[in-house]
């Protein structure tokens, strides 16, 4: 029979009667763990502070006016009916970005993601804008990130891993 | 009954025989009914060949075009290319799921299968684990995203696959990430085994170990296929961009890695039992948490997936795991004790802490990264998130004393080192390390952390070398020849010898990261014939061609690139007009690798006027070549990690057969 009992413990976890060594770290060993603790939450404060950005609507966006100038941003809507100009000798990309809060005019240099400007059902992609609000009103963006539209959205996650990266990605532009 | 009606009734008895096999498993092995055991082993096998039978119909139902199926005409067309349809397999949610769910019982087979001869003790729990696992899946297969419902009226084709994912690198790159997350399953199976029983001796260790191994490497050779499938074909120039997606798929592998060598410790030392069962479960719970961010849209990735009714599921799937673990490791805490204790900081086993501290604190900061949004919604109700440079910042510093501690960790030895020793041993790579730190520096590098990153590249790559060195000398003084001194060496030691050469790779795969960084970019308008300069490339363009593809329209232009006065090679970046997706053009990537300085010249068409000028984005990446060629090093060793050894087998037995003498007086 090539069964086994349960109670037959073949490999024993720890050899029993000798009592495992339960003594308190030492001194030193606590001292370097609070040191090792307080760097890592160091680099992390520090990181946050300089690569946090605020995911605000268009309408937001207008609200905090003066407030929101030179500070990073993420803005999602649409691209307006016709309202992509395109100038291929500066490569100057203008558009005016809308949501269901109001409108942005936006202008972005640098490689335009391919899905940007697709249009379906009569209407183009949503997009994600990341860049800031200039003193005359305008959105310079430094990222433009072309969301899926839902047959998109359905596929496959991992093969979509990256599809996303495919905007002029954060390492073409300086933050 | 039609082909994908059989299908989803092959699904139905799937579903029943998984709830089965785990009752049965378990009642088995508590009552002693060994027919009963064996009936589950059975069950989870047949679970298997339904599953397999289901995948079957679903290529053969892509291949035939049959549009009656909603997922078959939503992910695939007639224009397609015979691979890209195939692979549109795997570009839906609900065939995805599929994929998941076949690799898993396949998984469960191959369990079922090796532990039937050996460890038999661990496979009455490990197989109900996996059943359970298999039960949700085919669960969520069958409510939420069954890949066989059919429409009222077939189109007379499908819509096909967006361009960019009918790309060739869609054959290999999701089915690996996603075998690589299911592969999970069979670690925490083997560890809850352990844990229910109580029996985590060495053969449980050894199991633990191996089914780690297989997710491992299956996994990280998904993410490097992603990176690749990046780089080559989405045209930003990079390979990784953390990316929530990203993220998610790397912290499985980041604990994985950390697991495979602490549990050298447990099976050396017998320390960091409870540390180790916990990070098994966190592996796990990370894959799982990976497939519902991806799946449920619940943090805002660029990616931006619609949310399912997928996302609950796991959501409520991830809770219960979690809790449950946490009960059972809890139950074991008096069992989990540790038996040894460290000796002293210069020891093998202190440098397996630290590479376990270091894993897990990346862990911890790109999982913070990735959850911050959701975090300042929730408590703040400020919606924010933060960029890849919070990862770099961060990551950046762990990695660096990661690839340190890689290089001076195996010169120690177990207990503890005399520092005698350890100098004599990191002398040659120390002395390297430093000529490269001041050469580059002296060189000009402006970057100093790089400048430090290349210099621990060189310490760890001179401290394998040494590593090897001395083991091929001592195998030369017995008269072996070099090469056959080096084969011997890594088949008599495969988990060492295999171990050193994962490391080079991931010190390859370090140079290419930290030689990206040196990225440079400009965007040049060219005419036919007239040439540009790039760093040290001279690029000239000889002008435009339009040709037919697979399922759509290109246009590919030439470019002879030339280094000093020397041509090196040419390059054929294009745009492609895929067949549906008329709005969608796609910018086809060119990439050269100039030797012997291994730039990557890469270069993208990004506008064609009517005169005929053309405008180029051209990226210059030094040294991103030497990742892939990391991550063939990287498969190499991993599977000489994982490759069973010669001689154990007749041990095998007799501890086998030992055991079955010792249960039956």
């Amino acid at each position: 029979m090539d069964v086994q009992h349960p109670a037959v413990v073949s490999d024993l976890a720890a050899p029993p009667g000798i009592p495992a060594a339960r003594r308190l770290p030492s001194l030193k060993l606590v001292v370097a763990g609070i040191a090792a603790l307080l760097v890592f939450v160091y680099l992390i404060t520090t990181a946050m502070g300089t690569s946090t950005v605020y995911y605000l609507t268009v309408g937001e966006l207008k609200a905090k006016g003066a407030a929101s100038y030179n500070t990073p941003v993420r803005v999602g809507g649409r691209a307006g009916d016709g309202s992509i100009l395109s100038d291929a000798s500066t490569q100057t990309l203008r558009f005016s970005l809308t949501d269901n809060t109001g409108s942005l005019q936006v202008v972005y240099k640098g490689v335009v993601p391919d899905m940007f400007g697709y249009a379906k059902d009569g209407h183009y992609q949503d997009a994600v804008v990341e860049g800031m609000l200039r003193p005359d009103g305008v959105f310079q963006a430094s990222q433009i990130i072309v969301k899926h539209d839902a047959s998109f959205a359905a596929a496959d996650a991992q093969a979509t891993a990256q599809a996303g990266s495919l905007p002029a990605n954060g390492k073409q532009q300086s933050r | 009954m039609t082909f994908a009606d059989s299908a989803s009734v092959a699904l139905g008895l799937a579903i029943a025989l998984a709830a089965y096999g785990s009752a049965a498993a378990i009642v088995g092995y508590f009552r002693l009914l060994p027919e009963l055991r064996r009936s589950a082993e059975h069950a989870a096998l047949a679970v298997a060949a339904l599953v397999t039978y289901a995948a079957l119909v679903l290529f053969g139902l892509l291949l035939t075009h049959q549009f009656g199926v909603a997922f078959v005409a939503e992910v695939s067309s007639r224009t397609m290319s015979t691979r890209a349809v195939l692979s549109a397999f795997w570009g839906g949610q609900a065939g995805s799921l599929l994929l998941r769910t076949w690799v898993l019982t396949l998984f469960c087979a191959a369990v079922v299968l090796v532990h039937r001869r050996r460890d038999r003790e661990l496979l009455p729990v490990a197989m109900a684990s996996l059943c359970v696992i298999e039960f949700f899946f085919l669960l969520v297969l069958l409510v939420s995203a069954d890949p066989f419902t059919r429409l009222p009226s077939p189109p007379a084709d499908g819509q096909g696959l967006n361009p960019l994912l009918q790309d060739e690198a869609m054959s290999f790159h999701p089915p690996l990430l996603l075998t690589g997350y299911m592969a999970f399953a069979m670690p925490l199976a083997i560890a809850v085994s352990g844990l229910v029983t109580g029996q985590m001796g060495i053969s449980w260790l050894r199991a633990l170990r191996r089914w780690t191994l297989v997710a491992w490497t299956i996994q990280g050779c998904g993410l490097l296929a992603g990176a690749w499938w990046a780089y080559h074909v989405l045209g930003w120039g990079g390979y990784w961009g953390w990316d929530p997606v990203e993220n998610v798929a790397l912290l499985p592998w980041l604990v994985a890695t950390a697991l495979l060598h602490s549990l050298m410790v447990q099976e050396r030392r017998g320390m960091l039992r409870v540390w180790n069962v916990t990070l098994v479960a966190s592996a796990f719970c990370l894959a799982i948490f990976g497939m519902f961010v991806v799946g449920s849209g619940v943090i805002t990735s660029v990616h931006a997936f619609a949310t399912s009714s997928v996302g609950p599921l796991f959501f409520g799937f991830l809770s219960v795991s979690m809790l449950g673990l946490v009960a059972l490791v809890a139950y074991r805490l008096p069992v989990l004790r540790a038996t040894g204790q460290f000796d002293a900081l210069a020891s093998r086993e202190s440098a397996f802490l630290f590479n376990n501290l270091l894993l897990v604190a990346v862990v911890v900061a790109t999982l913070w990264g990735t959850i911050f949004p959701m975090v300042s919604e929730v408590v703040r109700g400020v919606k924010m998130g933060v960029g890849p440079s919070f990862y770099q910042q961060v990551n950046a510093p762990l990695l660096l004393a990661l690839v340190l501690l890689m290089g001076i960790g195996p010169l120690l030895a177990w207990r503890r080192t005399s520092l005698s020793s350890l100098r004599r041993l990191l002398t040659a790579p120390v002395l390297t390390a430093l000529v490269v730190w001041s050469g580059l520096i002296l060189l000009g590098m402006r970057q100093g952390l790089a400048a430090l990153a290349f210099a621990a590249c060189a310490l760890t790559a001179v401290a394998i070398g040494v590593e090897y060195s001395r083991g091929v000398r001592a195998r030369q003084r017995g008269g072996e020849r070099l090469l056959q001194a080096i084969a011997t060496l890594v088949v008599r030691d495969r988990r060492r010898y295999g171990g050193y050469l994962v490391h080079l790779a991931i010190v390859l795969i370090g140079l290419g990261i930290v030689g990206s960084t040196f990225q440079t970019t400009s965007e040049v308008s060219l005419t036919a014939g007239q040439p540009t300069q790039v760093g040290r490339y001279t690029l000239t363009f000889a002008g435009v061609q339009p040709y037919q593809g697979a399922g759509y329209q290109g246009v590919m232009a030439g470019l002879v690139v030339g280094a000093g006065n020397r041509q090196i090679g040419a390059l054929f970046p294009d745009r492609r007009v895929y067949v549906h997706w008329e709005n969608q053009p796609v910018t086809g990537v060119a990439i050269l690798t100039s030797r012997p300085w291994l730039d990557d010249v890469y270069v993208l068409m990004t506008g064609l006027a009517d005169d005929g000028t053309a405008t180029f984005r051209v990226f210059v990446n030094p040294l991103v070549s030497l990742i892939w060629a990391g991550g063939f090093l990287f498969l190499i060793g991993g599977v000489i990690l994982f490759w069973p050894p010669k001689r154990a087998r007749p041990a095998w037995r007799a501890v086998q057969s030992g055991k079955a003498i010792h249960s039956e007086a």
